[in-house]
């Protein structure tokens, strides 16, 4: 059973936490997107569903398969 | 007396889905930690979202957004989605793995086996006991200062709350806290964790439908989304907190309050607050 490369999730993971520091839009009280919602807030909303997306697809293309045999087996 | 009445109603429908789900109880100490391992996915998500849920985060961000901007809202949906997946995914499948290799139930279980000590459990329980204590506790005073002023007026001659004569005839504190205990140990010691997460899962569904129509209602009494976002209040650089828009019902119309209108003023540390002022911590 091959097992899936952590390395790319934990790498992922890390990006997605710097993109999380949203020091750049934050204090923005100004600029709205689609003229009604504020930037910091659709920038989080973005950030939602690409952190989703993410983790859907961990779960397709990176599942544990090798834990779950693990946990499986007799002791 | 209606919001009254409508929380009277939630929380006999939870005491019901506790009663419920008591007679799926199978008798075992794995049903009443784990129900058997038999919550499915729609049930975990629901549960885990309406875990999330308390006072701490919906009374919590709406008074963080007041004082930092609507940002908070996005802020709490982008860091659930970064941190609990993250945690299922790169802690709790091993965790999983081990629990149902050797049949833990609890942390406690794990970590004795693990470090093959007793003494590591004596040393843990009152721990996690104590941790978990502020948070709960968010949630029952949160309940309680969101129905007093909810329900003021309703009960002049029997709660006529001295201390707080501008909420006379409300529900107190203690006795809101004392109700959602009584619901809550109810469910709990009767369902397990089972009646937990169906608990949960109600209440998920309830948060969502009442969170869409709240933002239809408010967003159309506001004069539609892209008014809304400009009547919201604004600091100007004097401290006033002030509005400078407005919705006019009548002409439907946003209106420009020329010079904007003052609804309160930032209080800093060391000054009193005036009756209509609110103190947001100075950034």
């Amino acid at each position: 059973m091959k097992k899936p490369n952590y390395a790319i999730i934990w790498i992922g993971t890390l990006l997605l936490i710097c993109l999380h520091q949203d020091s750049w839009f934050w204090d923005d009280h100004q600029t709205l997107i689609f003229g009604f919602l504020p930037v910091g807030l659709a920038y989080h909303a973005a950030f939602s569903i690409v952190a989703a997306i993410w983790w859907g697809s961990a779960m397709v293309f990176a599942w544990p398969h090798d834990l779950e045999a693990l946990a499986e087996e007799e002791n | 007396m209606t919001p009254l009445i409508v929380i009277v109603c939630y929380l006999g429908l939870l005491l019901a889905l506790g009663i419920l789900s008591s007679r799926s109880f199978r008798g075992t100490s794995k049903d009443y930690f784990v129900a058997s391992h038999s919550i499915g996915p729609f049930l975990l998500l629901m549960s885990v979202f309406g875990t999330t849920m308390t006072a701490f985060a919906l009374v919590g961000s709406t008074g963080k957004a007041f004082e930092r901007g609507i940002g908070v809202y996005g802020l709490m949906a982008s860091i659930s989605g970064l941190v609990h997946a993250a945690v299922f995914f790169l802690i709790g499948i091993r965790l999983w793995v081990f629990g149902k290799k050797y049949g833990y139930v609890t942390q406690i279980q794990y970590f004795r086996a693990r470090f093959e000590s007793s003494g590591i459990g004596y040393l843990l329980f009152p721990i996690l006991v104590l941790l978990v204590i502020p948070y709960l506790l968010i949630g029952i005073i949160g309940a309680g200062k969101t129905l007093l002023p909810v329900t003021a007026g309703a009960f002049p001659d029997l709660f006529p709350n001295l201390a707080t004569p501008q909420w006379a005839g409300g529900i107190p504190v203690w006795l809101t806290g004392l109700v959602i205990c009584g619901v809550v140990l109810t469910y709990v010691f009767m369902g397990g964790s089972r009646g937990a997460a169906w608990a949960n899962t109600f209440q998920t569904l309830v948060f969502m439908v009442m969170g869409v129509v709240a933002f239809v209602l408010i967003a159309k009494n506001l004069g539609g989304l892209e008014n809304a976002s400009k009547v919201t209040i604004q600091i100007n650089e004097k401290g006033q907190v002030v509005q400078p828009y407005r919705w006019d019902n009548a002409s439907k119309e946003q209106v420009e309050n020329n010079p904007p209108k003052v609804v309160g003023k930032l209080v800093f540390e060391g000054e009193s607050p005036e009756p209509g002022t609110y103190s947001p911590r100075p950034s």
